[in-house]
């Protein structure tokens, strides 16, 4: 139903009134998405859905079109639980903003927000390269979102600069970042085996494998970040990172804590089941010894091995959620707030793939007139 | 594991070391039902150590195949997470035997510290281990001096393993016999090697009572007795004993429900707030709470309790029997099926401060709730409107949840007024459904939390109070009859309308 702007409130008592939560709803935080491109929409809109059945939550949604006449109209819904008698769990504020109205949406987006409670701002696709909108969008949140699965590995660099830009203000969270929490998780559990973790200074070499993601680039940005992660929690040295290539395989070299090198390879495996870009297997080698992470068949089931002299590792397979961003935005929404470890492996990935990172191209505008 | 570089900064949650957990009794209902589901459920919440194992021991032999296909089928039916994976089952089963032997036998022991010792060698558990009795209680001493005389115990003092022993309830059916099997088990395992299962303390809406009170801060200054007038605790169950008659004969709802379960919510209720949220510092604070319950005298018994005992009714529509018409029962059962009881904790907090609390079967409705009942307002205003108090209902279940009642104008030219409820309900608002109580007690365990597990002189001192009453009772008349369906006898009404007060209509 399309309401004008002023009724949007009046519209929302009105649909609550006519459900069996009349006597009042919890509400949490505020949770825009603004979709660069209206193409964004369905997908933010099904991911809004679901996150809003977990938290009690006024979602927006905000998607722009090109037209000669300003306009931003709205409409009004609930978010109801399929399953539970459609019980009513959240509200819903879709916004089509049409031509010179885009400046209007953060003025417009006060307005429509439940006051006195957080503004998450999810922005849907890629970064732009210059949009002052952006800058105005997140003046007022508390926390950024982003998706750098969606971006090609120079946007880390950009995405680095943003982080410090924004420090004291809002914090930013990566969906892909908690994309990799699981792997993050496994791998460190690898470690804690007191006798796996006396190898772990002393890395030879990891593999990384990945699904592709751009044709022709060295990695993926998940991958950029899971070997940046490893270099920033075991202590290589970041700073002069050595690169070479041979057909589809690309490799770092390092300089470990002591001195030494550590290589990590990447390697491009296509699998249809799993996500553009996302890691399918790690391998770690030191001393003899070789531990590896991997999906198993089923893309939801991760699996370990491990073998040396010394080590008594049994196996281990564990589902993983499916990596889809209404489950990596509830993610990051149990902890809205400033992750310094991302931060900090951000960094290292910008100045590691800085190397290898595509130009940015020239007079690049991806925002559009503010 | 803080050493490991690898875990710095990561949100990931807390694992256990890897470790085996043994049940003993393991081919009784709880294994099946509860405990092997929310071992899985664990592992597919990817909470489980690496090399995690588990170990059945019960007096029928059967190979391990055969217990792993019995635990596949129970998993299959009873856990929250339908159907289940086969991979993960293939995993987690991986891990998952079966020792065959008598409790009394000290051979039994021989073959279960065989069969860890391969564990530790083969999945690399360490010498770690959860001994689970799911046992009646009088085999607990005789199983705890068994796994100390095979060795099976680590001392407390050894930080390079852990051995910790849980035990589900009764701890003991009265003051005598609950001290006499403390003394045997603290003969063999350290108080921080006990973990005395109440699986109401792993639900949700109760870990939310200390959310509740001690996460905001303008309820605190209200919770007491300057400001509330008295505090209603109802654990109603709407069932019957369900075929537990023989249990039940020996147990009556004090035992089963009030001297754990609700003693524990009322201690939540009215504790102060803990230094921390750890477990001797909340438990702390649980047992000041219960020592400052006023004893009951034996005239008192007969004034503040009330204990009653279904007679043939009407559940949901349908005829039920009275609880002597039940099977294993006694057609002249004294056994109390519900009752009711009036405390005042004598602390600065809540002096004056009435503590109505109830439990019974078949009952009008299955509900626990706790409300906290507001004094009036010290001039009424609005002389027209009937007089209602502020009331804060925590619920813990079903539809677990908070009501704030207070009075609200009528629309109009009039100055009336009316109470309305503002609800807030965690399942409407948040959405799914959270670990059974079960996950959370297992992994506390494997992970020595015991924040949520009954300490000795929580039991002990509980124990102090209701002998007494349970002697008066032996004394006493026989519980007062009610009909199956309604909210118990009529003293139990009158328990409050003497005092100028009722029940909350739930």
């Amino acid at each position: 139903m399309s309401v004008p702007l002023d009724g949007v409130e009046k519209e929302l008592s009105k649909l609550w009134d006519s459900t069996t939560r009349k006597d009042g709803h919890a509400v949490s935080f505020n949770l825009v998405a603004f979709c660069a491109s209206p193409d964004d929409l369905p997908r933010a809109r099904g991911a809004l859905a679901r996150v809003a059945l977990e938290f009690p939550s006024r979602t927006l949604s905000v998607a722009c079109y090109a037209s000669t006449a300003p306009e931003i109209t709205a409409r009004v819904a609930l978010h109801c639980h399929p399953s539970e008698g459609h019980e009513p769990r959240s509200e819903d504020v879709d916004l089509e903003v049409r031509g010179g109205a885009r400046a209007w949406v953060p003025g417009t987006l006060v307005k429509l927000r439940v006051p006195d409670l957080p503004v998450y701002v999810w922005w849907v696709g890629d970064l732009p390269d210059e949009d002052t909108l952006f800058d105005r969008l997140v003046e007022h949140a508390d926390v950024v979102f982003v998706h750098s699965a969606e971006m090609d590995l120079r946007d880390l660099s950009r995405l680095s600069s943003l982080v410090e830009w924004a420090k004291g203000g809002y914090a930013i969270g990566d969906l892909n970042w908690a994309r990799l929490r699981w792997w993050q998780e496994f791998t460190a559990r690898f470690f804690d085996d007191p006798a796996s973790r006396a190898h772990l200074g002393a890395l030879e070499r990891v593999t990384v494998a990945h699904t592709p993601r751009e044709p022709g680039a060295p990695m993926s940005t998940q991958a950029a970040l899971y070997a940046a992660w490893l270099a920033v929690a075991l202590g290589w040295d970041t700073s002069a990172p050595r690169w070479s290539r041979d057909g589809a395989t690309t490799t770092l070299t390092l300089r470990r804590g002591d001195g030494q090198d550590v290589t990590v390879r990447f390697v491009e495996v296509p699998r249809d089941d799993i996500l553009a870009g996302c890691l399918d297997r790690a391998v770690f080698e030191a001393g003899g010894c070789r531990w590896e992470l991997y999906r198993s068949d089923n893309p939801r089931v991760l699996c370990w091995h491990g073998e040396g002299e010394g080590l008594v590792l049994p196996s281990l397979c564990v589902r993983v959620d499916v990596p889809d961003e209404a489950r990596m935005l509830s993610r990051l929404l149990h902890r809205p707030e400033r992750d310094a470890l991302f931060e900090r492996t951000l960094h290292a990935a910008a100045r590691l793939t800085a190397p290898v990172a595509p130009a940015a191209p020239v007079g690049a505008d991806g925002g559009g007139a503010s | 594991m803080n050493d490991n570089p690898l875990r710095e900064g990561i949100a990931s949650d807390r694992i256990p070391d890897p470790c085996t957990v043994v049940i003993f009794g393991a081919s009784g209902d709880l294994t099946k039902r509860k405990l092997m589901p929310a071992l899985y459920n664990l592992a597919v919440s990817r909470l489980l150590p690496p090399g995690f194992s588990v170990l059945g021991v019960a007096r029928r032999p059967k190979p391990d195949e055969v217990f792993r296909a019995e635990q596949h089928e129970g998993v299959s039916q009873f856990s929250r997470r339908k159907p289940v994976e086969e991979v993960l089952w293939n995993d987690f089963a991986q891990g998952v035997g079966y020792v065959q032997g008598s409790f009394d036998d000290a051979a039994t022991y021989v073959s279960l510290r065989e069969r860890l010792e391969h564990l530790d060698r083969t999945r690399n558990t360490r010498g770690n281990r959860v001994f689970y009795l799911s046992t009646p209680p009088a085999e607990f001493s005789g199983i705890v001096r068994g796994l100390a005389g095979a060795g099976l115990i680590a001392d407390r003092k050894d930080t390079s393993r852990f051995s910790r022993v849980v035990l589900e309830k009764p701890f003991g059916v009265d003051l005598h016999s609950a001290e006499a099997l403390d003394t045997d088990l603290h003969q063999v395992l350290s108080e921080s090697q006990l973990y005395r299962i109440d699986h109401y303390l792993g639900k949700e809406a109760v870990q939310n009572m200390l959310a509740f009170r001690f996460g905001n801060a303008i309820f605190e200054p209200l919770w007491n007795r300057a400001h509330i007038d008295h505090v209603q605790i109802t654990v109603a169950e709407d069932i019957g004993v369900e075929g537990r008659g023989k249990f039940y004969e020996k147990a009556g709802t004090l035992r089963d429900i009030v001297q754990n379960h609700l003693i524990q919510l009322l201690a939540l209720a009215a504790m102060e707030a803990p230094v921390a949220f750890d477990a001797n510092a909340v438990r702390d604070e649980k047992v000041k709470v219960l020592r400052a319950l006023r004893p009951l005298s034996r005239e008192d018994v007969y004034r503040y309790t009330v204990r009653g005992q279904y007679h043939p009714g009407g559940v949901s529509g349908k005829a039920v029997p009275g609880y002597r018409e039940e099977p294993d029962v006694s057609p002249t059962s004294r056994t109390e099926t519900f009752c009711a009881f009036k405390f005042y904790v004598d602390n600065w907090r809540w002096h004056g401060v009435p503590f109505y609390i109830r439990a019974g079967k078949r009952l009008a409705r299955r509900i626990t709730d706790v409300s906290v009942h507001f004094k009036a307002v010290p001039h009424r205003l609005f002389a027209d409107s009937p007089a209602e108090d502020n009331v804060l209902a925590l619920r813990i279940q079903p539809d677990e949840g908070i009501t704030l009642r207070f009075a609200s104008k009528v629309p109009g030219p009039r100055n009336l007024l009316r109470p309305v409820n503002m609800e807030f309900r965690y399942g409407a608002a948040f959405g799914g459904s959270g670990p059974e109580a079960y996950e959370r007690l297992l992994l506390d365990v494997m992970l020595g939390e015991a924040t949520l597990f009954t300490r000795s002189d929580e039991v002990r001192t509980s124990w102090e109070h209701f002998s007494p009453i349970l002697d008066g009772w032996r004394e006493g008349p026989e519980p007062e009859p009610y009909a199956a369906g309604t909210w118990g006898p009529a003293s139990a009404e009158a328990l409050l309308t003497r005092d100028g007060r009722r029940w909350r209509r739930l």
